[in-house]
């Protein structure tokens, strides 16, 4: 028996099949949980990778038994039939970001305590990130949060953000700012806005419904350049990508183990081949959070602040845009940090990679959210939260590691297949632990 | 070979709502009839020139289309405990979120309300769908019929008429393996194979995480059943018993695992067959007087 119960076979083809046989029967779904199939996608792109299955031909199995699920559980099946979709081309736009203003102003208005978080001056519009509290509610001091949730149990009235916001700038043009995603709950609520009019990027202040804000001087922009990265062999770069999975961040099937046997079982790599050594050694580190003897770079460097919570902490604007990154267009918004793990606020557009669908997706994201400070340390990040669409998606990617605090620049490298962005950050303006 | 024995499987028959009507469809010898319609051949061409299908027409125009399709060898159930819920699903409109939108919602409505045709209704078997080659595109599907709309409104028949369409396609696929080009049947017919085979003993043994080492045997080797009670079931079948026992129903038979038909002599069958003692394999005897 190979692999999670699935029969072994020499055939790449059979083998998927009989593994998409395992995960079908409804009682084997209750035992394993929702995400349970997603080994069969991790199959499948082993196949690929070892080329002993045409991607067409593992997409089109996949395909047959995602239609085979949605006739057993529509959920299920309605998730997997998604990612149909996400294999066809979409149409991305360009991002841009002019000036990126962090902040925490906090003012009142009403018979609520707003607090001002970021101000985004694009190309085509200006974007706020406001939350507020009610008058005997805590002062909101979490993270901002994407997505849409209720209320919580201690619940302000429906929707307590107003709808649209009067917004001024210092060069005397006032717009509208209409409320996107939100979200609000136990006497707090966090909302993003959007102006149909964008704002000047060089003002000084800006106004919030008559509350005149004063931002925080305008910094040089972060220089982004591209590099072509070194091409791997597709068999170690599937495996390199199955370390760095979002399944297996989000607790999901152990996706090296999975795609590990099943090279094995189809007879593409030996049971002793020294890339499985190697894959098993550092999917052991990165899971384990420890170091191991002889662990290769920048895995290494990865893994050894792993067990740290000495974070600085803070927030820093960032404002840099990556044109495209292997048909990518990134805006960088800003990064903040704290004792446990650092964490960067993005765009993507189009939005897949941020779009993660833990054991549906057939593919990992096309991005790995790697870095490196000037201590020689690496970190790698995952989508932690957010969402929007297809053609553009909004949240952040938060770090397994808290950031150095002896660190004076943090190089973002959001790395593609074919090439990787650069981004320097410095540091100055976190504050050191206490 | 195949289409003889299709010809020794027992007609089935579903019944389907159709121009406020509930009508009969009938698997008989590979071939799917509408019993209700006394012209469905005619009704079906002034549907493709634009005039209303129905139910019935629908399903026949799948069945030719989809008869030699391999994916319905993934969609139909496995059997008893595998039950097919085809009502909701739509695949077609998978494909028709708001553009630029992350699907919220499972549930699509359901196929094809209203459509209906005022007509004779005959108890007679009017039409014969005769399987159409493999690799036939078939009759025109509707505008917005997609290859999953036709196996999701097949996969939605009765049981027992899904079973008999599952041998049809697997005698289909299992002449196609003897082709040049028909190699690449061989993992769907496996895959079936084990599927149908695994849920069936996972019922008949009693036990969910049944785990099964599925050897595939030539047609002219005797299948075999061990089992030491713990680990992996030997099961040792030929693709044929998809077509032959499973897609007759003669799977589980007086509380017998069957393992083959041993011969089949008009209103007698032989099967060679297991019980849970897991002994020697038996002869077990079916005959209608």
């Amino acid at each position: 028996m190979g692999c999670c119960g699935v029969p072994k076979s020499a055939d790449p083809e059979t083998y998927l099949r009989l593994a998409c046989e395992r995960v079908l029967p409804s009682e084997g779904r209750r035992n394993n949980g929702p995400q349970s199939g997603g080994e069969t996608a991790v199959i499948s792109r082993a196949c690929i990778a070892a080329g002993t299955l045409d991607q067409a031909r593992a997409h089109q199995v996949l395909d047959e038994y995602a239609l085979a699920m949605a006739l057993r559980d529509q959920h299920r099946g309605r998730m997997l039939m998604h990612r149909r979709r996400a294999r066809a081309p979409v149409e991305g736009q360009r991002l841009s970001a002019h000036r990126v203003a962090v902040c925490e102003f906090h003012f009142e208005r009403s018979d609520q305590h707003w607090i001002l978080e970021r101000v985004l001056f694009a190309d085509d519009a200006t974007h706020l990130d406001l939350s507020g509290t009610d008058p005997a509610g805590q002062m909101f001091n979490q993270r901002r949060r994407g997505g849409l949730v209720g209320p919580g149990p201690r619940a302000m009235p429906h929707k307590p953000q107003p709808q649209t916001l009067t917004v001024r700038d210092d060069q005397g043009t006032t717009v509208t700012g209409h409320q996107g995603t939100g979200s609000w709950g136990g006497g707090s609520w966090q909302s993003s806005y959007r102006t149909d009019v964008p704002l000047s990027p060089e003002t000084r202040w800006i106004e919030v419904d008559g509350t005149r804000i004063e931002l925080p001087e305008r910094g040089p922009a972060p220089e982004v350049h591209l590099e072509e990265i070194e091409r791997r062999d597709p068999l170690r770069a599937m495996l390199y990508g199955e370390i760095m999975s979002t399944d297996r961040r989000h607790g999901g099937d152990d996706t090296v183990d999975i795609a590990c046997r099943a090279l094995v079982d189809i007879g593409a790599l030996g049971e002793d081949d020294p890339l499985l050594r190697e894959i098993r050694q550092i999917a052991g580190a990165v899971a384990g959070g420890a170091p191991v003897p002889g662990l290769a770079e920048p895995w290494a460097s990865l893994v050894a602040r792993f067990s740290k919570t000495d974070g600085p902490q803070g927030r820093l604007a960032i404002g840099a845009v990556i044109d495209d990154l292997d048909g990518y267009s990134i805006r960088l918004d800003a990064l903040t940090s704290d004792a446990g793990s650092f964490s960067i606020s993005l765009a993507v557009s189009p939005g897949t990679p941020l779009l993660r669908f833990p054991g549906v997706d057939l593919d990992p994201s096309p991005i790995v959210w790697w870095a490196e400070d000037d201590r020689h340390n690496a970190y790698v990040a995952f989508f932690d939260n957010g969402g929007g669409s297809e053609n553009l998606a909004e949240g952040q990617v938060t770090s397994l590691a808290a950031l150095d605090p002896r660190a004076t620049e943090l190089r973002l490298l959001p790395t593609a297949s074919r090439t990787r962005a650069v981004i320097n950050v410095p540091l100055a303006g976190l504050a050191s632990p206490t | 070979m195949t289409d003889r024995a299709l010809s020794q499987l027992p007609a089935a028959v579903a019944r389907v709502a159709c121009s406020e009507e509930t009508h009969t469809i009938r698997w008989e010898a590979g071939d799917v009839v509408a019993l209700d319609h006394a012209d469905p051949e005619g009704e079906r061409t002034l549907a493709a020139l634009g005039g209303q299908s129905c139910t019935c027409l629908d399903v026949l125009g799948a069945w030719t289309r989809r008869r030699g399709d391999a994916a319905m060898l993934s969609a139909l159930s496995r059997g008893p405990a595998d039950p097919v819920h085809n009502e909701g699903v739509r695949p077609g409109r998978f494909g028709a979120y708001p553009a630029g939108t992350v699907p919220r919602n499972a549930l699509y409505p359901r196929r094809g309300g209203g459509v209906v045709r005022s007509g004779a209704i005959s108890n007679s078997v009017s039409m014969t769908v005769v399987g159409a080659p493999t690799g036939s595109a078939g009759p025109p599907a509707s505008a917005s019929s997609t290859p999953e709309d036709d196996i999701v409104l097949l996969a939605g028949l009765s049981h027992e008429l899904t079973l008999r369409l599952a041998s049809t396609v697997t005698s289909v696929l299992l002449e196609e393996l003897k082709t040049p080009k028909g190699a690449s049947m061989g993992p769907v017919l496996e895959a079936s194979l084990f599927g149908r085979a695994w849920a069936a003993l996972r019922t008949w043994l009693g036990t969910s995480d049944l785990e099964l080492d599925l050897e595939v045997i030539g047609p002219d080797k005797d299948p075999g059943l061990s089992w030491d009670g713990s680990g992996s079931v030997h099961l040792a079948l030929p693709l044929e018993w998809v077509m032959t026992v499973w897609g007759a129903d003669l799977t589980v038979i007086a509380g017998r695992f069957s393992l083959g038909v041993a011969e089949r002599d008009g209103a007698r069958t032989t099967l060679m067959s297991i019980g849970t003692d897991l002994g020697p394999p038996r002869p077990l005897i079916i005959e209608i007087p």
